[in-house]
């Protein structure tokens, strides 16, 4: 496998310096490239060292916070992934976070094999999500479902499969405990997260813009 | 102001963890362990917390996430004892917040005690509902204890207050097959 290479923006030098720190056992696979304390010095920054594949971001920083990064970053380096790194797990946030177009979060705390292990599995295309962060968005999607199909046509966002893994998770099930129960592979479980995790991202576009044309703003 | 302490607390916790990763004495590094648990302790009860604060009233469903959030992070902790948590309410309830969040604690406090000090291999936490009441049971299969000499004296001091806070009554059986925790509280 190819060397990871990693930026980090935290406005916190000391916690700045732990993450790099975590990972500096893990020099054979993990570059940390760079780290930068608010996003429009993050975005400077990548212009001219753009071969970065994942960032680790904190959500509250000065001047251009981590939410407003994230899609900023996905609009003009798309191939790039994002990761969340928060000290408390407040949900709305999150679930912003992940409709800008992050891959999930993580927990500033979290173990240093942890927050290897979790870069690998973002990198290999997965996503990882809570059952309170499933809930809101089952009740997010329902409600826009609810909202299409009062006005134009009526196309569900998620599949019956994506729904269901959703309830899985609701319930308090982890990855592998959902592929028993389903009859398919972790890493089918996996892949239905990174979908639904794409459609929230791409519904917050498409409602976006909406919104803008429906407040006669482009 | 809790960002500074949630912030403080992560650097403790991740200044451990890096030393403990430099350190060969296993004296020093099982030391180290202990202080970082007790951060990581702290710091998700300031979790437990900040989501209380920012609680609305709310229902039963609410609950039940916050429980399954619960049985989530445990799960990737462990894979003994495993922890079921049954719906059997025939609607939601309503709840204040302050219901919420006590009977938040006093089912973190069961399983707690169940993980701790009871050897279980399967923790059941069901809600169920009678025409007055909503009840909540919390059953392992553990060793059981005696009341007398527990080290979960303080624990079910804790539930109990906590239930009679909110007119609600706690029972427990507890014999060689386990122990049986039942929480009623009256519906609104």
């Amino acid at each position: 496998m190819n060397n990871i290479n990693i930026a980090i923006a935290e406005d916190n030098f000391r916690l700045a310096r732990g993450i790099s720190e975590k990972l500096s056992s893990y020099s054979e696979t993990i570059n940390i490239c760079f780290h930068e304390s608010n996003g429009n010095l993050l975005i400077e920054h990548l212009t001219k060292e753009p071969e970065i594949d994942l960032i680790l971001m904190d959500i509250e920083m000065p001047e251009l916070g981590g939410i407003d990064t994230t899609a900023q970053v996905r609009n003009l380096f798309p191939k790039i992934k994002i990761v969340m790194l928060t000290v408390f797990d407040d949900d709305d946030k999150i679930l912003q976070s992940i409709q800008a177009g992050a891959s999930g979060y993580l927990l500033k705390d979290i173990s240093a094999q942890k927050l290897y292990e979790s870069i690998l599995m973002i990198m290999d295309g997965g996503a990882p999500m809570s059952p309170t962060v499933a809930f809101k968005t089952l009740k997010m999607i329902r409600a826009t479902d609810l909202e299409i199909k009062n006005s134009a046509e009526s196309k569900k966002v998620l599949t019956n499969r994506e729904t269901e893994i959703l309830e899985h998770i609701c319930e308090g099930l982890n990855y592998k405990q959902i592929a028993e129960q389903l009859f398919i592979a972790p890493t089918t479980v996996r892949k239905h997260i990174a979908n639904i995790y794409d459609k929230l991202h791409v519904r917050n576009k498409v409602q976006a813009i909406a919104k803008a044309q429906r407040e006669r703003l482009i | 102001m809790h960002d500074n302490i949630g912030s403080n607390l992560t650097f403790i916790i991740n200044a451990l963890e890096n030393i403990g990763n430099q350190e060969n004495s296993d004296l020093l590094n099982r030391k180290i362990e202990s202080v970082s648990e007790i951060g990581r302790e702290s710091i998700s009860d300031l979790r437990d917390s900040i989501w209380a604060l920012k609680l609305d009233d709310g229902d039963t469903s609410i609950l039940l996430i916050k429980i399954n959030e619960l049985k989530f992070k445990l799960n990737e902790i462990f894979d003994e004892p495993e922890i079921v948590v049954e719906n059997r309410l025939s609607s939601t309830h309503f709840l204040t917040s302050a219901a919420m969040l006590n009977l938040y604690r006093i089912v973190q406090e069961g399983i707690q005690n169940a993980v701790k000090h009871a050897e279980a291999k399967k923790i059941k936490i069901t809600f169920f509902d009678t025409e007055s009441d909503l009840n909540i049971s919390i059953k392992d299969d553990g060793k059981g204890f005696s009341f007398d000499k527990s080290k979960m004296g303080n624990g079910l001091e804790n539930m109990k207050s906590r239930i009679e806070g909110l007119n609600g009554i706690f029972s427990f059986k507890s014999d060689n097959d386990g122990t049986n925790l039942t929480f009623v509280i009256p519906k609104k």
